[in-house]
């Protein structure tokens, strides 16, 4: 099916050294085909656990009283809870399955070390159950972002390793020696990720320091987490496949050279609000770390936007997530650096604002390009099969219907209760009357996203089950077949 | 050739200067601060008192943080201390005996920095006074009757009720003295009262106990006597003191009518 297909875009097809022995596509789809199995239904099942938890959040934010006994499901624990299974276990989960794949093709090399990774799996969502409950049930570290639990944070740390060590250890004897742009991404978000983690884990929750220290780090690992995880898994996703698609050569690999190094250099510094209790310094450190994220933003979406410049005759049925993903990340990420201006910090940070802006991040570009992915990858490492054109078809268009309404709604309604804020005359409750119409519209938007995932969720389990009946009818027949033989014997 | 090992120094580089500017700097920079003396030479911020530190662990396992901020900006940044939220920011200072420090970053309900101080005519929903007399544990009140249900003190508030602080029981003989005085359609039925649990006089205790107004270095005091908020101070901060040591909370008859005190709030 795939062999048709260059595995890897025309601009690093010339010039390969004749003598590299490549894996070919359907062997490495094969070895992979237990892990991504794994990895992608777990995350389309958690994608529909956090989509739960955060309606239930969103109803308590419309009917302050509802269910009030159950201290389970109080706005403070079900929010923190719905964001991290979604972050965790759903965004992250996903992203490993993205980043196993493309570190196998990029490289034409079989996974490496494949049982590790499906016991990093098993822990991974181990960690993220124990640590849902744990933050259900009472016991969130308050380190927004970062709310589970002390406990978890073994468990998450031990599956991360299993199954980086494995991305790393396919990076290392890759057969395809030179190194294609999604690489230089993949590469960095397989050591950026246990970096920021495990410094963030040691000394905010396990060692926590003292005072304003431990909300900064708490804000480094919530910006470098999408900055430096899931900002280069998506852009890795959207190297591969423009050029792959519109079958043209990537604009320009000096373009791409410049946003890699910049995002690396300064991706990683934590954004906090203007104003924050904290040295002065830190604050301007992260304007101006803002800024220079314009250099990588405005590189990669130029050398994205041109490749994909007038290509519109695609019948790939993941193209449209590809085109919904580079947008976004676009304009997302623009949205996202112009907040921590000064002007508009001010005005918005403590409002909803920036979930808007976070929703259109992680709905619109890094879920989409991470859909895409899994949608392509699923019928090739099983071998046979369609996924459901329909179901994918109503998925892309409640995810997109969802995530556009989210966005506008808590976008204009932060900018607005962040303006009826900044006026002293106004009462406080004044802010809260003008944001809560827009937190009724922000809910049906995240009632379509649900429905997204629940459609991804029944789309992607209904095909691995139709397979696993496929693998197994046969086999039973066979021996159904063979069975009055033995009985004659 | 393989250009791996180059790109993996550069991450190395590129990610240590990172963690040298938000980890290790910081640190260096904070991790020596410790509390001051004040005027009073009492230490800032000083240490809270077990229910203090009980009603803190409340807030953490409620999750308040996320609805509720805890800093102040300077003047001029949303209007922060006009609204009477604080005399002044808070600074790095004001968190050392947080752990860890609850920031925030939602605005769903008022900032709580300074909620122990603050006058009750810049609550989000504005109280008055009930009596002249006994403020402090009528502010105790209206703490425990709007964690127990906010419609009760805050018509119109997005804020969850935490009726599972307290406890709902029959009437044995008279009414408890620490039961909440409920009237109209929030009460409960006919002879049943609700009782704060614990939990809920600890994180009332907590809230008391938030204060950052005291005079820093790096985070002065607007000069002037009249300070309506340094003003409410001195009364609250009093009568906190007869809270934490006292039992009982609603032995005086003059403040009980809870109802009462909200009335005004609820007439705008």
């Amino acid at each position: 099916m795939s062999s048709s297909t260059p595995t890897l875009p025309p601009v690093e097809s010339s010039g390969l050294p004749a003598t590299e022995v490549l894996d070919s596509a359907e062997q490495i789809d094969a070895s992979l085909r237990a892990q991504l199995m794994l990895l992608i239904s777990s995350a389309s099942i958690w994608g529909v656990v956090a989509g739960f938890l955060g309606l239930i959040a969103g109803i308590k934010l419309i009917i302050p009283g509802f269910w009030n006994d159950c201290a389970w499901i109080t706005y403070g624990r079900i929010q923190p809870a719905a964001s991290n299974a979604l972050l965790f276990g759903f965004a992250i989960q996903a992203g490993f399955a993205v980043l196993l794949w493309l570190v196998c093709r990029l490289g034409a090399r079989t996974l490496a070390s494949g049982w590790t990774v499906l016991v990093g799996t098993k822990l991974w969502n181990l960690g993220v159950l124990v640590g849902t409950f744990g933050i259900l049930s009472g016991d969130s570290t308050n380190l927004e972002g970062l709310e589970f639990p002390k406990y978890t944070v073994p468990i998450l740390v031990l599956g991360y390793l299993m199954i980086g060590v494995s991305a790393l250890m396919t990076f290392a004897s890759r057969n395809r020696r030179e190194l294609y742009v999604s690489q230089w991404y993949l590469l960095g978000a397989i050591f950026w990720f246990p970096w920021i983690y495990g410094t963030v884990a040691y000394l905010a929750v396990f060692h926590p320091m003292r005072g304003v220290v431990t909300p900064l780090l708490a804000a480094w690992f919530r910006n470098g987490v999408s900055t430096l995880w899931l900002s280069p898994l998506g852009i890795a996703v959207l190297y591969y496949f423009i050029p792959k698609i519109t079958g043209r050569i990537l604009y320009s690999r000096y373009l791409a050279l410049v946003g890699f190094w910049v995002l690396a250099f300064s991706g990683a510094w934590a954004t906090l609000q203007i104003g924050a209790p904290v040295p002065a310094w830190i604050v301007s450190v992260t304007v101006a770390s803002s800024i220079l994220l314009l250099i990588p933003l405005i590189s990669t979406s130029v050398n994205l936007l041109v490749t994909l410049n007038g290509f519109n005759g695609a019948k790939s049925n993941i193209w449209p997530f590809i085109k919904v993903a580079t947008y976004c990340f676009v304009i997302s990420s623009l949205l996202l650096i112009w907040a921590n201006m000064p002007g508009l910090n001010k005005l918005t940070y403590f409002t909803i604002f920036g979930d808007g802006l976070r929703a259109l991040y992680l709905h619109g570009f890094v879920a989409m390009s991470f859909f895409a992915v899994i949608y392509y990858v699923l019928p090739r490492i099983a071998l046979k099969g369609e996924l459901s054109a329909s179901l994918t078809k109503v998925h892309f268009m409640l995810t997109l219907s969802g995530v556009s309404i989210v966005f506008l709604a808590l976008a204009l309604g932060g900018w607005l209760q962040g303006t009826a804020l900044a006026n002293p005359l106004n009462s406080f409750m004044k802010s809260v009357e003008t944001t809560s119409i827009f937190l009724k519209i922000g809910f049906l938007g995240g009632l379509l996203l649900f429905l997204g995932q629940i459609v991804f969720c029944l789309n992607v389990l209904g095909f691995l089950g139709k397979w696993g009946k496929n693998q197994v009818v046969p086999f039973l027949a066979e021996v159904r077949a063979t069975e009055p033989a033995r009985r004659t014997k | 050739m393989s250009q791996s090992p180059l790109i993996f120094l550069g991450l190395l580089f590129s990610f240590a200067l990172s963690w040298m500017g938000i980890v290790f700097a910081p640190q260096l920079q904070l991790g020596r601060e410790d509390a001051v003396a004040t005027e009073a030479g009492i230490n800032y911020p000083s240490v809270r008192r077990t229910m203090g530190n009980q009603g803190e662990e409340v807030y953490r396992q409620n999750g308040c943080i996320a609805c509720h901020s805890q800093q102040v900006r300077p003047r001029g940044y949303g209007g922060d201390i006009q609204r009477g939220w604080g005399i002044r920011r808070t600074v790095a200072q004001d968190y050392l005996r947080d752990e860890p420090p609850l920031l925030g970053t939602h605005r769903f309900g008022p900032d709580l920095a300074n909620i122990g101080i603050r006058g009750t005519t810049n609550f989000a929903s504005t109280s008055a006074f009930h009596s002249g007399t006994n403020s402090a544990a009528e502010i105790f009140n209206w703490h425990l009757t709007h964690l127990y249900n906010p419609q009760i003190t805050s018509p119109g508030s997005i804020m969850p009720g935490y009726p599972y602080l307290f406890t709902k029981r029959q009437i044995t003989g008279r009414q408890s003295d620490d039961a909440l005085v409920i009237s109209g359609s929030y009460a409960p039925e006919k002879g049943y009262e609700i009782v704060p649990r614990p939990e809920a006089y600890a994180m009332v205790n907590y809230l008391l106990s938030l204060h950052s107004d005291v005079d820093l270095f790096e985070a002065p005091l607007p000069p002037g006597p009249t300070n309506a908020l340094k003003k409410a101070t001195n009364g609250v901060g009093k009568a906190t003191n007869n809270i934490a040591t006292g039992t009982s909370t609603n032995a005086s008859p003059g403040n009980t009518n809870v109802q009462g005190s909200s009335t005004p709030a609820a007439a705008k």
